[in-house]
């Protein structure tokens, strides 16, 4: 019998050893998690964002949303479940992911409301009327003003809050600047769907122009038209190479790209044509002339000449 | 029929130890792989689970012939081993480079190839894999030959 103890006790010893590894692996992993949220807590928690639940909680929820967003909207209500099953156990930070264009104004109201300790009660509201305001992700944020009367904000107050240059700062410039230097390439898909469509195919006297949309961006759509179109459109048969449609119809305006020289050749110095975009308050007169010198300064004349003069004579016939 | 000798329950005892070191082998690589997929995370590759399958019986089976002691134990325990052994050493091949991609039988999941525990920059799991079915695979031979001699 004493065999079987020994096998007995050895399974047992051996089963332990498992349970007892397995606890202190764990312990040891959650200590290091820990230890990597603390050391970058800073970076999830911003000073002065919105926070709801017991200061002193041992779980943290920062969650990130866009007024505007849908998905947000559904999952605010589970978050708030959460918070009220496990009372003063959760701590709950908010902060913004504003992708929607226009969201970012909005955001300004909620921080504002944050002010006067109102912002869950706005930012329940703004959802509650989220279908009105933000219809199919397209968010018209002035009406939000419509939604939010019934919290009990100083709105005089609320308005004066939202137009602080600290403010534009923290929940403005970023957004602007990604607005401001991608808006242009709006026109990249205007540009290549004119070409699929097979108009240029079909009506080769058509002219078209993209106005102020820059010039640089171009050859890589060129590329990618091109590209594509030999490896998944051939069936549209068309009788030029893709972005040759461009080249024989098509016409770009420009008032101030940097890096043209190389990019010209790969367009067609018959295509481009400068613009001051004249009386913007946003146009470069009356800077127009040194910046075309420096723009333009390292080519021959004769594309200069083209591109400041011959090509919008032709198009538009002005002789 | 005949009585056992002295002599016959000593050498019997002995192999008992050695076949009960195996055992103690198998349990050890059992539960050591256990303790890689289910309290480390590491999903384990397909010639993992061959290798899982030639393992964990041993578990069993060998306090089968432990309880009583059964001198044949070798016939059904040193298959298990032996194909665990081979499908060990093609592992630690395929890992190693030797064996090219198109042989790999792993074309989901994870990659047999991927070397996720690596003690003391050379102890990798088909090692330690390895080393156990060959030690088994080993102590079974020598407790067989002791016990027909």
């Amino acid at each position: 019998m004493k065999q079987k103890h020994l096998v007995i006790i050895s399974a047992f010893l051996l089963l332990l050893a498992f349970v007892a590894g397995g606890l202190l692996y764990k312990s040891q992993k959650s200590d290091a998690a820990l230890k990597v949220y603390q050391s970058n807590k800073s970076t999830f928690i911003r000073q002065g964002a919105p926070a709801h639940g017991n200061p002193a909680a041992k779980v943290d929820i920062v969650e990130f949303l866009d007024p505007a967003c849908e998905t947000c909207k559904e999952f605010y209500p589970f978050v708030k479940k959460l918070m009220a099953a496990h009372p003063d156990k959760i701590r709950l930070y908010v902060r913004y992911a504003p992708f929607h264009s226009g969201s970012e104004y909005v955001v300004k109201i909620l921080e504002a409301a944050n002010m006067q300790g109102k912002f869950f009660e706005t930012l329940e509201a703004v959802f509650a009327a989220q279908s009105n305001w933000a219809p199919n992700h397209k968010p018209q944020p002035e009406m939000v003003w419509n939604y939010i009367g019934g919290v009990g904000l100083d709105i005089k107050k609320l308005r004066q809050d939202m137009d602080t240059p600290e403010m534009e700062k923290e929940f403005m410039t970023q957004w602007r600047l990604v607005r401001s230097s991608l808006f242009q390439l709006d026109t990249m898909e205007v540009l290549v769907s004119l070409i699929a469509s097979g108009a240029c195919e079909q009506y080769p006297d058509f002219r078209f122009v993209l106005g102020e949309s820059g010039v640089t961006w171009l050859p890589y759509v060129f590329d990618r038209l091109d590209t594509e179109y030999e490896d998944r459109a051939r069936s549209l048969n068309f009788s030029l190479k893709p972005s040759d449609y461009f080249r024989r119809q098509g016409y770009v305006t420009y008032q101030q790209d940097q890096y043209l020289e190389p990019i010209i050749p790969l367009i067609g110095e018959d295509n481009i044509i400068w613009g001051a975009d004249y009386p913007h308050p946003d146009c470069i007169w009356p800077e127009s002339r040194r910046t075309l010198e420096k723009n333009l300064s390292g080519l021959p004349e004769r594309v200069r000449r083209k591109i400041t003069y011959d090509n919008v004579v032709k198009l538009y016939g002005l002789r | 029929m005949n009585v056992p000798s002295r002599a016959q329950d000593s050498t019997d005892a002995s192999n008992w130890a050695l076949v009960f070191a195996c055992w103690l082998i198998a349990c050890v690589s059992t539960l050591g792989s256990l303790f890689f997929s289910e309290v480390m995370g590491f999903p384990p590759c397909v010639l993992c689970w061959y290798q899982r399958i030639c393992m964990y019986p041993l578990v069993l089976i060998l306090p089968a012939g432990m309880f009583p002691f059964d001198r044949n134990i070798v016939r059904y325990a040193a298959p298990l081993s032996v194909l665990g052994t081979l499908i060990a050493v093609f592992h630690l091949l395929l890992v190693a480079g030797y064996i090219p991609e198109s042989i790999k039988p792993c074309v989901q999941g994870v990659p047999c190839s991927e070397v996720q525990v690596e003690w003391f920059g050379f102890v990798t799991i088909p090692l330690l894999s390895g080393l156990s079915f060959l030690v088994i695979t080993a102590l079974l031979i020598l407790a067989h030959r002791r016990s027909s001699k």
